[in-house]
This record gives structure tokens, C-alpha cells and sequence, in this order.
């Protein structure tokens, strides 16, 4: 992976993007800004370490953190202004950031999905129950933007406080969880239905998992996803767990 | 006071190809507000989406607007007649 890319065309001679360190995220994101010498409004963070994983119950600490930030593109810059816009006349005070993440679609070379997070106080309203207020705004967000049969790459994903990334680390700790105990009852276990792309996390957590098979049954929006042993029961500790995700310390509001 | 049809208005104004055509009213109806949206008939398709999925967006981002006044706003779509 190339360190910073020279540029040349359209914009003044400077570079499109910086790696720095710094203890916390924020000490290297700053840094980075400022070897670019341009604001975070102009900026694009890739966050690639955290330094450490974030533990239940504990502040996000990074040790080592460390960041990429690459000037902001046009397509991000548009979503992001149109997206500010919205929030404005929903009159909700809040902040948008870029930010770069996620795999990209896969078998392409399209970049990484352009994520546009928000962050304020009191966003519960924009999340609704089980983010369900988030993708609304995602889908008129990329109608307004007239994305919504574009290319994939192109769509843009919202974030509120990272909701999205929280819940996702939820439910892969949850199919964990229940793929363990599918195979040591050998019994299929069917989940609650959730939504395409929380089921989605499901079948790709448990995809390299030679112990189980899943699969989606049922129609939506009652669509589950069925986890089947490939093998005999294993026996082991009894099961404890009621089958029900827990709820992080800072889950959120929901309305 | 948030301004619900103007909000309407913002976002259908960017969904539709005749912007001229879109409409916005509102109208309290007991304790909850209706939004009434009209747009091209040429445009409807596109407003209201497969199975209904762009218009339920709009009235999901409307409805969201409103629950921070602790208000019901509903947004109701008509075509030209």
C-alpha cells in the first residue's frame, strides 16, 4: 500500500493523503491534518488502528493509534454537504465527518464505500428502533444524490456515533456465539428475523466456519437466518446463553 | 418550529426531473400534522420506489423531524388530478 499519493491534476500541487501516529485517534488525525495542511472539513479519516480493541465498558483507549487522511473527494464532499443540508432543516445540531471504511464490493476495484458519520448529542431520534431511522435517511440520502441505482461503490453509508459499526460487531458476536452452541448441541438454531444486511454479517461471520452452514428462510420482513451443524453434537460446558444479543453499555437510545 | 413541508419540499425537489410540478401543504389534523406531497405523475415511480421503499424513506426522515417536537407528522402523497 503506497504511503501518500502525488498528484497534480485540477488541484494545487499537494499531496491527496497522509498516514501519522499519535497516542489517541485524535492527536493522529490532527497530525495528519497538518502535514496536509488542510482542516478536517476537507478531510476524509481512515482509521487504520485503533491502537487497541475497544473493550465493553471502556473509552475507546488507543495506544498507537493510527490514521490516514486523504483530501476529500467530490462525490464525498457532495454527500456530505447534502446530508448537512437535510439535518439542517430536520433542525438537528450534529456534525457530519467522512470517513473511509468497509470492504469494498467485492470482485472489484472500486474504493471502499464513502461513509458519512454523524455525531451530536441526542441523535437517538436519527437512529430509531433498531436503526431503522438511520436507513431511511441512507436511502433518501442516495435518492437525493441519485445514486440509488448507481454503481454500488458509489452509494453512500451513514453512521450515527457509530452505531452502525457497534451493532454489526454486536450481531458477529452473536453468530459466534451461536454457531458454538450449534455445534456442540448439533441442533439448528433459528435466529430472529433481522434485516439483509444483518444477516448479511451472519453468513460472512460464519462463512469460514467448516462447523456450520447458514442459510436465510422465510419471506421478508420475517426473513431468518437458519445456522445448521455439518456434523454430529460435540457435547461440552452447558449452554448458558439465552439467545438474545446483549446490550453493549452504550447501545443507545432507541425510539 | 420545524418547517415540515419545507423539508418535504428540500427532498423531493431532488428525487423528482419536474421540480415545478412538486407541491408541498401542510395541515394540522388534531395533534398530529399532515403533509400533503404532490408531484408529476411522471414521477411517481420514482417517489414512491419499489414496494413503496422511497416513500416510506421520506415519511420515516419527516417523521423523525417531528418526534423531536413530540409531534406525529404524517406525509401523504397524491398525484395530479
Amino acid at each position: 500500500m503506497s504511503e501518500t499519493t502525488e498528484v497534480g491534476v485540477g488541484t494545487a500541487p499537494g499531496r491527496q493523503s497522509a498516514e501519522a501516529e499519535g497516542s489517541t485517534l485524535e492527536e493522529a488525525i490532527s497530525r495528519a491534518l497538518g502535514e496536509l495542511g488542510i482542516t478536517r472539513d476537507e478531510a476524509e479519516v481512515e482509521v487504520l488502528s485503533t491502537g487497541q480493541r475497544q473493550i465493553a465498558g471502556e473509552r475507546l483507549s488507543a495506544v498507537g493509534a493510527r490514521v490516514r487522511v486523504h483530501r476529500i473527494d467530490e462525490h464525498a464532499a457532495r454527500g456530505r454537504a447534502m446530508l448537512e443540508e437535510l439535518l439542517t432543516r430536520m433542525e438537528v445540531p450534529c456534525r457530519v465527518t467522512v470517513r473511509r471504511g468497509g470492504e469494498p464490493p467485492a470482485g472489484s476495484d472500486m474504493p471502499a464505500p464513502v461513509i458519512l458519520d454523524i455525531s451530536g448529542d441526542d441523535l437517538g431520534l436519527l437512529i430509531g428502533w433498531r436503526g431503522e431511522t438511520l436507513r431511511a435517511l441512507q436511502t433518501a440520502l442516495n435518492l437525493m444524490l441519485g445514486e440509488e441505482d448507481g454503481a454500488q461503490g458509489r452509494r453512500v453509508i451513514l453512521d450515527v456515533e457509530r452505531y452502525r459499526a457497534r451493532r454489526e460487531d454486536q450481531v458477529r458476536e452473536l453468530a459466534l456465539r451461536l454457531a458454538a452452541r450449534v455445534k456442540r448441541s448439533g441442533e439448528r438454531y433459528t435466529l430472529d428475523p433481522m434485516h439483509a444486511y444483518e444477516r448479511r454479517v451472519i453468513h460472512l461471520t460464519l462463512a469460514d466456519d467448516p462447523g456450520v452452514r447458514t442459510e436465510s428462510a422465510g419471506k421478508e420482513p420475517q426473513r431468518r437466518v437458519v445456522i445448521n451443524p455439518t456434523g454430529p453434537a460435540q457435547g461440552g460446558p452447558p449452554e448458558r446463553f439465552t439467545g438474545r444479543p446483549r446490550r453493549g453499555p452504550s447501545f443507545g437510545r432507541r425510539y | 418550529m420545524t418547517d415540515y413541508a419545507d423539508l418535504t419540499k428540500f427532498i423531493a425537489e431532488r428525487i423528482v426531473s419536474d421540480k415545478d410540478a412538486v407541491v408541498v401543504q401542510t395541515q394540522p389534523r388534531g395533534r398530529s400534522t399532515i403533509v400533503r406531497l404532490q408531484v408529476a405523475d411522471s414521477d411517481m415511480g420514482k417517489v414512491i420506489g419499489k414496494s413503496g421503499r422511497n416513500i416510506e424513506a421520506i415519511r420515516a426522515v419527516v417523521r423523525a423531524a417531528g418526534l423531536r417536537h413530540h409531534e406525529r407528522v404524517q406525509v401523504e402523497l397524491k398525484d395530479q388530478k
